[in-house]
């Protein structure tokens, strides 16, 4: 096992949580020098990649921040998430059953009604904390839709889902909110083991080797609205993707 | 009657809720392959609540 985080100190806290084999690597995914990297460190490695799970975030900048050009967001979401599976999908490949599984999100809803504004990757235009949240959330399953396309000639699936509402650091760049000791707006919250089941059963359910190109949320498939399955848009975000990490792509 | 407070605090509650009532009444049912030909997901034995140990003990 793998564990990346953006610091090595994270990355062998992490490691030493579970038993077995484990390395730890740094992937700091605005550095795009990092992600580069690491994919190097797991591809010396020479052994196949059997789960590959993108799962790093953040969420809801109050002020507009960029990183490789783009909104933030975007950039840590999504776009690192892209230039880390572009250099490991060969390895990927190699799995004798391979899984890319993308956590994505049900806040994808807050996304711009039209789906990706590509005219506003930067957010210079306008920008909403949310919606620069949900567009980068719906950015993670479109990309994980395309990847399924892209992989249809291989063993290897991909699939994207929403874990759920869950009290982790995510929410550290929300502003404080005064706790009256009223819960009722919670009452929906996930605890961690609740809301990690769903990417683990993405990557491990026996009866899911061949399912690939889907949404999943409490470990079930899910039916996102019509923006979460534009295939246009899919293989337009793929592109643009391929261009806003072009120098740093794998050879 | 509500006070200043009470009626912040109501409003933000409403304010939190439309997401989650957008997306209990949003689902579209209907849903496009990514890849044609492959299998759809088989029905889950597993729901909200289910953990990752849960999923890790059955597989």
């Amino acid at each position: 096992m793998i564990g990346a985080a953006r610091t090595t100190e994270k990355a062998e806290e992490a490691c030493e949580s579970v038993s077995g084999n484990t390395t730890p690597i740094v992937v700091e995914l605005t550095d795009f020098e990092t992600i580069v990297a690491a994919a190097d460190t797991v591809r010396s490695m020479d052994a196949p990649l059997d789960r590959l799970i993108l799962n790093a975030g953040i969420m809801a900048l109050q002020q507009l921040e960029h990183a490789n050009g783009v909104e933030k967001q975007f950039a840590v979401n999504h776009l690192g998430h892209f230039l880390l599976t572009e250099h490991l999908i060969s390895t990927v490949r190699r799995a004798r059953q391979g899984r890319v599984v993308v956590v994505s999100s049900g806040a994808y809803r807050w996304a711009p009604p039209e789906g990706i504004q590509f005219d506003n990757l930067d957010g210079v235009q306008s920008y909403v904390p949310f919606t620069a949240y949900g567009q980068s959330k719906l950015a993670n399953a479109l990309f994980s839709r395309e990847l399924a396309r892209r992989l249809a000639d291989s063993q290897a699936t991909s699939n994207s889902l929403h874990p759920g509402v869950i009290p982790t650091n995510l929410s550290r760049h929300l502003p404080p909110r005064e706790d009256d000791g009223d819960s009722g707006s919670s009452m929906r919250l996930k605890t961690i083991p609740q809301g990690t089941a769903t990417q683990c059963y993405l990557a491990t359910a026996a009866e899911l080797a061949e399912v690939t190109g889907y949404y999943f949320a409490d470990c079930a498939v899910a039916y996102p609205d019509e923006r979460m399955q534009d295939d246009e848009a899919a293989a337009r975000l793929w592109a643009v993707s391929e261009e806003l990490t072009r120098d740093y792509r794998y050879a | 009657m509500f006070t200043r407070r009470g009626f912040l605090k109501a409003g933000a509650l409403s304010a939190c809720s439309l997401p989650a009532i957008r997306f209990a009444f949003a689902q579209d049912e209907t849903y496009l392959p990514a890849v044609p030909g492959r299998p759809e997901p088989p029905p889950s034995p597993y729901g909200f609540e289910s953990t990752a140990e849960e999923v890790a003990v059955r597989t």
